[in-house]
């Protein structure tokens, strides 16, 4: 799963949310790293719709402009915690091992 | 503008960007501009810092890769939409065919000549060649009833599938495929070019009659915009008319092309078949269909267009010195090995369409 991929679903985890919304839930959950842009944002939506991920919550019109609220579907959201745990377990083994090679750069240092 | 949630009321400070925004997004494919235009609006105008009236740089360049990929994703419907696509349009293009069979008539000349000396038969004007049926050295093919059948066949096939009526379709083109298949057979050994032409048609049919089996037409024929499909039929008759009638008249005698000729043409078909759904919006599974098609129609039928006319590869058998039998079973299994990858993406077509289908019942695709 694509870094912006999981970052939307991350951001739809919390509720529904309209383009603009999820565009700035990112910004905040990636610590402003991420600035989605419209382009990749329906672009993924739109692979995200497809695959059944999420689904069109509501539709509201404010400012004479058009809202459609997005929220996870249950296949969604069972992705979105298998990629989680998927990422946790691999940060987890990327620290244990780090934490085995320091030890031996001191060594070697000395 | 930036402030979270606030979207700008249409007016004039900033009309000239969302005019400009609006341009930008026609890049899309118009079913997703019809979905999401309106939306995508509201985001980039809530995006727009005040007082600008220019697309950032960067929404620019992130709004033509987006378009892009959407071009090349293509249509909502996978596999199913695909190989619909391919049965609405396959019809139209064996019509085309027909009439660019019509229209290039095989005259009297020393290609014909020279093709009867390499088959051991008789020369053109010698007492011999009176022996030759006259079916087949030179009458206009709109005078061989099975040529008339085998066209009025395309053509119930190509109206059928654009009524979307699947099952008349299918039996237009059973009896079109039996008429091309007696027209082939009398053509081609005489008349290669146009007797290649002519067994081009029998490749497309297997491929069309699973398409229409497994997907038929409504789906692709639902879609708004499916005649964009009309550039890719006329390539592939830019193509045949390149392959097999660009080398047709020297000082007025008729040539037939090499099969390495016609070979190269069909791969450069395929590579621009590939290339199509991007202007189209096709999208990637239906430019494999259509490369899958053209591939199949011209180099199965340049290899297979017998040893004297084939290309290199088809002469291989003949060049290793193989006997008849042995030269026509490795024959075979050339012709099978350039069949696969064609194969190989119908089949998987055809398996994503059936399972696609399962879940909806019966009734959606059936005509």
């Amino acid at each position: 799963m694509q870094e912006a991929t999981f970052l939307i679903l991350t951001a739809l985890a919390q509720g529904p949310q309209h383009g603009y919304g999820i565009i700035q839930d990112v910004g905040r959950i990636s610590g402003e790293r991420v600035a989605l842009r419209a382009g990749t944002l329906y672009g993924a939506l739109e692979r995200l719709d497809a695959d059944g991920l999420i689904t069109v919550d509501r539709e509201e019109i404010v400012d004479r402009r058009l809202r459609r609220y997005y929220r996870l579907t249950d296949e969604g959201s069972a992705r979105l915690a298998e990629e989680a745990r998927r990422l946790q377990e691999s940060a987890a083994t990327a620290l244990q091992r780090l934490d085995a090679l320091r030890p031996g750069l001191a060594g070697g240092a000395a | 503008m930036s402030a979270a949630g606030g979207f700008l009321t249409p007016g004039a400070p900033h009309a000239e960007l969302e005019r400009r925004y609006r341009r930008l997004l026609r890049l899309y494919p118009r079913e997703f501009r019809a979905r999401r235009t309106d939306e995508m609006i509201g985001v980039l105008m809530a995006g727009a810092a005040d007082g600008q009236d220019r697309p950032a740089r960067g929404d620019v360049s992130d709004i033509v890769r987006g378009s892009l990929l959407a071009r090349l994703r293509g249509p909502r419907g996978g596999w199913p939409f695909a190989l619909s696509a391919f049965a609405l349009t396959a019809p139209l293009f064996l019509v085309l065919t027909d009439i660019l069979q019509a229209a290039f008539p095989y005259q009297e000349s020393h290609a014909r000549t020279s093709v009867l000396a390499a088959h051991g038969g008789p020369a053109a004007g010698s007492p011999q060649s009176a022996l030759v049926p006259q079916h087949a050295v030179g009458l206009p093919l709109t005078s061989q009833p099975a040529f008339l059948i085998l066209a009025a066949g395309h053509l119930i096939v190509a109206a059928a599938v654009l009524a979307g009526l699947r099952r008349t379709a299918l039996a237009a083109l059973v009896i079109a495929a039996a008429a091309d298949y007696t027209q082939w057979t009398a053509f081609h050994v005489l008349r290669p070019g146009l007797g290649t032409l002519a067994f081009l048609t029998i490749a497309v049919f297997p491929l069309e009659a699973i398409a229409l089996a497994s997907a038929g037409p409504r789906p692709a024929r639902r879609r708004e915009g499916w005649q964009h499909v009309f550039p890719v039929l006329a390539l592939a008759v830019a193509a045949q008319l390149l392959a097999f009638s660009s080398a047709a008249s020297r000082a007025g005698e008729p040539h037939v092309p090499s099969g390495d000729t016609i070979m190269v043409t069909g791969c450069v078909l395929a590579l621009l078949a590939v290339l199509l759904p991007l202007p189209l919006g096709l999208g990637w599974r239906a430019s494999l269909l259509l490369a899958a098609a053209c591939y199949t129609l011209v180099i199965l039928a340049a290899a297979a267009s017998g040893p004297s006319f084939g290309p290199s590869l088809g002469r291989l058998p003949q060049s290793l010195g193989m006997g008849p039998m042995r030269g026509l079973a490795a024959h075979t299994v050339i012709v099978t090995v350039l069949y696969l990858p064609p194969l190989l993406v119908l089949s998987r077509a055809v398996a994503k369409t059936v399972r696609t289908r399962r879940p909806r019942g019966r009734g959606d695709l059936a005509a």
